[in-house]
């Protein structure tokens, strides 16, 4: 065999290997090495991510302030440059009133504490760099006492659970991801479901029976039969709910109540 | 210096995939520049710098989305389709750079989706299955239309020609 066609079949060979080899990993990701592994790359990647993060949103909270900043400097006049700099103070005190308002919302919510659970405030470093998956990294590790499979909420509701612990961070899969199913119960009236994340920011209901009078709008909740999520925390509404005659099931659509590009702090719901 | 150079632009296309992007993601969806430098690294460079770029972008992306390795499986597999077959495939120049990621990233997704369905056990629609594809096929090719400008001065340092008869001397 000539020696091109021997790399040749030999770079199939050794992908397909690398192949199986990849597929059968999860199945030991405990394993001291991989973790170690997976450890070192997210510490590394982690301190660059946190920098342009942090940087991203300083210079968006003062974008307007900028913006005015540069229109005063175009203008030759010292009372219409006095007049733009009153204006890029006004810009900057609105954006900080915004994040205020923000702070205090997550303060409010954080404070009301309606699931009756320690609560662990935490920021959303980066998202999830896939269309396939849908996660979020947040500035909370092992260090912070964050474990996996602990319930993630916003002041608008569910966003996910954490599913893998990093030393100074941590990954949440989100409600939408279609990985992550979840013990539902429609609020009106309280038929259960197991609501399941189909990627594209949409989530569906299974196992809802068709008998169930469900509408356009009802809130889907959890239904508390679960070890990670506590009961009642708003998982999203109905947004479609088509029922056959022959069919066992409904098949429902939820719109979630949180939209992951918005979210800037998270609550991690730690033990009573 | 031009390693470095290109170790910046790779580091800023990581922090544009990662922290920015998926604030501008439209219904979830955002470009795969991963997947777009892939191919141009397969493109011009041939399958073994396309298997190790991918190598490592796979595990990179793995580890910030999910615990499963469809990434790392799917950058380096397709790293070796895109070199093998970008000749018979797409053809030469940037257009033709463009034409094999408008080809190759329905398949990469359906590659994903597969892997997903049939060994992990999720649940896609076929509605959102649809929508992703077309839609980062639409803004993969946009993608490499924007950066393929600004890496090729790193990747094709002599032309377009020897690039290619590397990858044709080396099968």
């Amino acid at each position: 065999m000539e020696s091109s066609a021997f790399k040749k079949y030999l770079t199939y060979v050794l992908i397909i290997v690398f192949c199986i080899v990849f597929i059968n990993l999860p199945r030991i990701r405990d394993n001291f090495l991989i973790s170690g592994f997976r450890s070192a790359l997210i510490s590394v990647v982690y301190p660059v991510q946190y920098v342009a993060q942090a940087t991203l949103a300083a210079t968006f909270g003062r974008a307007a302030n900028l913006a005015q900043l540069f229109g005063a400097a175009s203008e030759n006049s010292k009372l219409k440059q006095t007049v733009s700099e009153l204006k890029a103070r006004s810009a900057a005190y609105d954006s900080l009133a915004a994040e205020n308002t923000e702070l205090r919302q997550a303060l409010g919510f954080y404070s009301r504490n309606q699931y009756g659970y320690r609560l662990q405030s935490c920021r959303i470093v980066a998202g999830g760099a896939s269309n396939l998956f849908s996660a979020l990294l947040i500035d909370r590790g092992a260090r912070s006492g964050l474990v996996r499979d602990l319930a993630v909420v916003s002041e608008n509701g569910l966003v996910g659970k954490i599913d893998e612990v990093f030393p100074y961070t941590a990954r949440v899969q989100l409600v939408t991801d279609p990985g992550l199913l979840i013990s539902a119960q429609v609020g009106r009236t309280r038929d259960f479901g197991v609501a399941a994340g189909c990627a594209q920011n949409r989530i569906r209901l299974l196992y809802v029976p068709s008998a169930a009078d469900v509408r356009v709008g009802d809130s889907v909740v959890t239904s508390g039969r679960s070890d990670i999520f506590p009961a009642g925390i708003l998982i999203g509404k109905v947004g479609k709910a088509d029922k056959n005659n022959y069919d066992l099931f409904q098949t429902i659509s939820i719109n979630p109540a949180v939209d992951p590009a918005k979210l800037d702090i998270v609550f991690v719901v730690r033990s009573n | 210096m031009q390693n470095f150079k290109l170790f910046l632009w790779l580091l800023f296309f990581f922090l544009l995939q990662s922290v920015i992007l998926p604030r501008w993601a439209v219904l979830g969806v955002k470009p795969d520049l991963f997947f777009v430098i892939l191919v141009m690294v397969a493109f011009t460079q041939g399958i073994l710098p396309g298997i190790i770029f991918g190598m490592f972008a796979g595990l990179l992306q793995d580890f910030l989305s999910s615990g499963l390795f469809v990434h790392t499986i799917g950058l380096v597999v397709w790293a070796c389709v895109a070199s093998t077959t970008h000749q018979s495939l797409a053809g030469e120049g940037v257009f033709g750079l463009l034409k094999l990621v408008a080809l190759l990233t329905p398949l990469y997704n359906i590659f994903g989706f597969l892997l997903l369905i049939l060994i992990y056990h999720y649940s896609f629609t076929a509605g959102s299955m649809f929508f992703i594809v077309v839609l980062s096929t639409i803004f993969n090719v946009l993608a490499a239309g924007l950066i393929f400008p600004i890496l090729s001065p790193y990747l094709l340092p002599d032309g377009f020609r020897v690039a290619k008869k590397d990858v044709i001397t080396y099968f």
